[in-house]
């Protein structure tokens, strides 16, 4: 009897004082990657640094910031939730919201020649024809075109509402598309027209509501420098931009869409 | 498709500027200035010692702000702003200020200002032989490692010097406060050394009684700020945006107010006489103004006296933000700048040589005259 409680105890404790450190995930076929590249989309070069390094240096200072805190065995996911509303923990929230996007994102490329094998689903096509966004192209140009034209670091995804239609929403730096009161889609810094303002007092509202936010991301852009500045430069981003679409797995997209 | 419209963006905009030059006065265009430093670095395939590599000055300087430029270039001709007969300000300073507030304009503001700013940073860089770290990748223990305290560059003119032991305490507590706040900066960004106005600009305009002196701003303390994307440094010409928003909707919505009012009182005044009049009076009332009469008694009812000031009192209550901040020093923290040479890692090591390379001589040319925080200046 003692001796059960005893040994129980002990599992107990070995549970609890479990340390864990944030690591780079492994993606599939990410050897293949390291030595050739993403056909298509990144070189060797440009792959590690886009993944591996960034990956490395988003999860080291996850852990080294979350450490010894509540937050230190939650996945980044959780922790994105966590400390979005939390005005003292924002570079946390950085780390955290970075590392997980740059996942979402990284799962989603295959060298090109397979990448062409692969469709968007009949689903997923009827569902952006209701969003007035006909045909694929139409699509491909929305969201590149929105990925361009943003100034400083982002995101654009492709993100399903809880009534499960579809919508494109840009994240200006570091921003998460699983809470509207961190989706930083507004950029202040030059002229304010009414609809920004308008916006902008309609996410207080809903703040002050206290209204949950069930948005799930479909597919995700990176517009941040890491992605893509090591392979096409500086002003290289329209060309990233268009190789990145080429890439895409659309196996990995249409999973994520729900599924009745 | 979108590739296409792309590159024939850029060419258009190579094109037109050439053009302006040539055919015609009155279109402004700009072109990317010469920096003497940069070109011989260009010329002379070399690397900008203690920084860069020959490949980031090339990719920063040359090939960025050239894209800015045509950015520039192509939203000023694609906007009305030439053909409209207004002047155009040829300098980018002015067209900052004369866009800024204006959403119609954003691109113009976007591309100016971060001209203005690339600008303003190459600027107070020269190369440096001494250097704290090796222009190469930095490994993952680069975040480990424990901070640089030791350097070599510090400025050399005895006022500046000054000025900045008494704003921040001492030269080295200023180097602390300016590379950290970079550092601090996680996307695109400036942190900036500004020498900041006693005064509000509108201060000095209401309190302006004759005597051109008193209304130039006077320049006591200096502060270390920072501006993100496209944030341009002088609050003085930007804020006070969204509190002007309110002003007019809640403008609106009192005329609105005053005209339900009055048709109130002449449907009251009409329902004596005829009935049928008032029905047409009642179908004057759009549904739009119905939403706009229902949110306004929305917002009657939520008017809390006890809750927290929103942004916009912010914007309105904060003097701060009306102050004249008149620029000294650029550091630009954005990714692309340490990630071609220092990689992923490298942001420290960047920033630790960044400093080594600030040319003092240039912030000091920048400084205005200095003003001391006396009670005399309440005399003035």
């Amino acid at each position: 009897m003692f001796h059960r409680s005893g040994s129980r105890l002990a599992g107990r404790i070995i549970q609890t004082s479990r340390r864990s450190f944030h690591d780079v995930p492994v993606l599939k076929n990410q050897d293949q990657y390291v030595i050739n590249g993403i056909e298509g989309l990144y070189s060797s070069h440009g792959f590690q640094s886009a993944w591996i390094n960034y990956q490395k240096y988003l999860t080291l200072n996850l852990s080294l910031h979350t450490s010894g805190s509540e937050n230190e065995l939650k996945t980044p996911f959780q922790i994105l939730l966590n400390t979005a509303k939390q005005t003292t923990e924002q570079h946390i929230f950085h780390y955290a919201s970075q590392a997980h996007n740059n996942h979402l994102f990284m799962e989603q490329f295959i060298p090109k020649s397979e990448a062409e094998k692969t469709r968007p689903s009949r689903l997923l096509l009827e569902r952006l024809s209701y969003q007035d966004i006909p045909d694929l192209e139409t699509f491909r140009e929305r969201m590149l075109l929105l990925a361009d034209s943003s100034f400083g670091q982002g995101w654009v995804f492709l993100v399903e509402l809880p009534n499960k239609s579809l919508k494109i929403i840009r994240c200006n730096n570091d921003g998460t598309p699983y809470y509207y009161g961190k989706n930083q889609s507004l950029d202040l810094n030059g002229g304010v027209d009414e609809g920004s303002f308008e916006y902008l007092n309609g996410l207080k509202e809903r703040a002050k509501n206290d209204e949950r936010d069930y948005t799930l991301p479909i597919l995700a852009i990176n517009c941040w420098d890491q992605a893509y500045l090591n392979d096409y430069g500086v002003t290289g981003k329209a060309d990233y931009l268009s190789n990145l679409w080429d890439c895409i797995n659309w196996d990995v997209i249409n999973k994520r869409l729900f599924q009745v | 498709m979108f590739r296409i419209s792309n590159s024939s963006r850029r060419s258009i905009g190579i094109q037109s500027s050439k053009l302006n030059f040539g055919l015609s006065q009155r279109f402004i265009s700009f072109r990317l200035p010469n920096i003497q430093s940069l070109e011989t670095v260009k010329s002379q395939q070399s690397d900008f010692e203690g920084l860069f590599s020959n490949n980031s000055v090339n990719e920063l300087w040359f090939k960025r702000g050239q894209s800015l430029v045509d950015g520039l270039n192509q939203s000023l001709e694609h906007s009305n702003v030439n053909s409209s007969g207004t002047e155009v300000p040829n300098n980018l300073t002015d067209l900052i200020s004369s866009t800024i507030q204006k959403p119609e304009y954003y691109g113009i503001y976007c591309y100016s200002s971060l001209l203005y700013n690339l600008q303003f940073f190459v600027e107070n860089l020269r190369p440096s032989e001494t250097t704290i770290h090796k222009v190469d990748q930095a490994d993952p223990n680069a975040l480990l490692a424990n901070p640089v305290f030791e350097f070599v560059n510090q400025p050399q003119d005895e006022d500046l010097k000054r000025w900045i032991i008494d704003s921040f305490g001492s030269v080295i507590e200023f180097r602390t406060l300016l590379l950290n706040s970079a550092k601090g900066i996680k996307g695109d960004g400036i942190t900036w050394l500004v020498a900041e106005s006693n005064n509000s600009q509108s201060t000095i305009n209401n309190n302006f009684q004759g005597g051109k002196a008193s209304r130039e701003p006077q320049y006591v303390n200096l502060k270390v700020i920072n501006t993100y994307n496209t944030g341009f440094v002088d609050d003085s010409i930007r804020s006070g945006q969204v509190n002007r928003l309110r002003q007019q909707k809640s403008a609106r919505l009192a005329a609105l107010r005053s005209k339900q009012l009055e048709r109130q009182e002449k449907e009251n005044n009409e329902k004596d006489s005829t009935t049928t009049t008032t029905t047409t009076t009642e179908s004057t009332t759009t549904s739009e103004e119905k939403t706009i009469i229902s949110e306004i008694e929305e917002i009657d009812e939520k008017i809390d006296e006890l809750t927290l000031g929103s942004t916009e009192d912010a914007d309105l209550n904060t003097l701060y933000n009306d102050k004249k901040l008149l620029p000294l020093l650029a550091i630009d923290s954005s990714p692309r700048n340490y990630l071609l040479d220092y990689g992923v890692f490298g942001k420290q090591n960047y920033l630790d040589n960044v400093w080594e390379c600030i040319d003092w001589d240039v912030v000091a040319k920048r400084t205005p005259t200095r003003t001391q925080a006396i009670i005399g200046s309440l005399y003035m």
